[in-house]
């Protein structure tokens, strides 16, 4: 389970999440929506515990986040937190790594990823060559490989061409449909909301002001929500 | 303990290859100590000057090339984390910060290392100092305040790289605190280059290193916090 309990996060003296309560179970895939500045990625940095609460807990099965927990996350940021002057193998070496991959399941998980990935041919070319959807490709590969059960995944389709989104979609897929494991995505997009995730939740101003399994809403009635919260469509 | 050495490495081994792909920091580096080391010979006239003074004068000359040429060595080491979100990626981790931060102060003692031993070629040649006779008592020293150097360097750049005014805040927020390695630096290469021996400059090797064990360990206590957005 993870859970957000009463987290606010303040960036000087605006609050960029306010009293912010959620909790998504293993095996439930949670997707954000919400316009620019609603704390869509305040929100899951904190949940990945790259930012500290300003008041309230980040808990991860019951305990607040820590080192231990943060084997168990991956997160893919707008960031793509790729050395641009290493190749996309040389990085995910180094970040497997940190993540404490054994060495020697390292060349295999890399090379399984890459298949998924179709980022195989690509994988000692050097980031600063490849274009932003390849970029966004081994920018998620460096995120799952760790296999992690919690997937926190910043706008996963944005600036993609379609075939590059689909790929990337269909690997979220796969993810969502891995028993316990935990996917919270944000996005602008409500239909891809609705094709990939379990439950919606809508952030305006920091705080959830809605959220609803995908059984008991629609697309028009989340738009309607995202309407009168944000004061804009998606 | 195998995994904060394996995290160490890595750092170590990542830095270093971006390093040799690009070469920006260590040549600005070199380059830049180089520079300095020949506009001071220029200015002291050769040797830099005569007598005792002449080597105060090149102990001096010589470890204000090397801290000016890290100042500038470390920001554009910290600039690739900066670009590449490094330290984000480095939090979002489950490594230990102190083996993040060890693999990043051996990374930059390493490239302070080359630039050092191009620094004392230089200054025998200019300044005609006798580096060779005491090579080993040199090397030591140096090696004793490169530590300190890259000790508090690596933690000053990782705390002003996130900031506006990285450029200007870094040696303000590193020079005051590397007094005591600048003072002991200079004082015990100036003793090995007057031919001194091993008692003219213990207590100064002593205090660099005791400097060196109280940073690493206090920086590395810290360094999780500094690594934080």
């Amino acid at each position: 389970m993870l859970e957000a309990l009463g987290v606010s996060r303040r960036y000087g003296w605006r609050w960029a999440l306010k009293d912010l309560n959620l909790a998504v179970s293993p095996g439930e895939t949670l997707a954000l929506l919400g316009k620019n500045g609603s704390g869509k990625t305040t929100l899951l940095k904190t949940l990945a515990g790259l930012l500290r609460p300003t008041e309230g807990v980040v808990r991860v099965s019951g305990q607040p986040i820590s080192r231990e927990a943060k084997e168990r996350i991956g997160l893919l940021s707008h960031e793509p937190m790729l050395y641009a002057g290493l190749t996309i193998r040389e990085n995910l070496n180094y970040f497997a790594k940190l993540f404490g991959v054994e060495s020697g399941e390292i060349p295999g998980r890399v090379d399984l990823l890459a298949k998924t990935l179709a980022i195989s041919e690509r994988l000692d070319e050097p980031v600063r060559v490849l274009s932003q959807g390849l970029r966004q490709r081994a920018a998620l590969a460096r995120a799952l490989l760790h296999e992690p059960d919690i997937v926190l995944l910043d706008e996963p389709f944005s600036g993609l061409d379609p075939e590059a989104a689909g790929r990337l979609e269909s690997v979220v897929r796969a993810l969502c449909e891995r028993r316990e494991c935990i996917v919270v995505f944000t996005t602008h997009d409500v239909s891809k909301a609705f094709e990939i995730a379990q439950r919606i939740a809508v952030l305006a101003g920091g705080r959830l002001v809605y959220v609803e399994d995908i059984e008991n809403t629609s697309e028009v009635e989340v738009l309607a929500a995202f309407d009168e919260f944000t004061g804009s469509s998606a | 303990m195998k995994r904060f050495f394996s995290v160490l490495l890595a750092v170590v081994e990542k830095d270093l290859r971006l390093e040799w792909r690009t070469k920006e920091s260590l040549l600005v580096m070199v380059v830049f100590a180089l520079l300095v080391l020949t506009l001071f010979s220029f200015a002291f006239g050769p040797g830099g000057g005569s007598g005792e003074n002449a080597r105060a004068v090149q102990a001096g000359v010589l470890w204000i090339s090397f801290l000016f040429a890290c100042v500038i060595g470390l920001s554009r080491t910290m600039g690739v984390e900066r670009e590449s979100s490094g330290f984000s990626a480095m939090y979002a981790s489950p490594s230990d910060p102190s083996a993040l931060y060890l693999g990043k102060v051996v990374s930059v003692a390493v490239l302070m290392g080359i630039m050092e031993l191009a620094g004392f070629a230089v200054l025998a040649v200019l300044y005609q100092a006798d580096v060779w006779k005491s090579t080993g008592a040199l090397a030591l020293v140096a090696v004793s305040a490169t530590i300190g150097i890259a000790a508090s360097g690596t933690l000053f750049s990782a705390m002003s790289t996130r900031t506006r005014t990285r450029e200007v805040l870094l040696p303000v927020l590193m020079f005051p605190a590397l007094v005591p390695v600048l003072i002991a630096a200079v004082k015990a290469t100036e003793a090995h280059l007057g031919g001194g021996g091993w008692a003219d400059s213990r207590d100064w090797i002593r205090l660099m290193l005791v400097y060196d064990v109280v940073f690493l360990v206090a920086a590395s206590m810290v360094f999780e916090y500094i690594l934080e957005e």
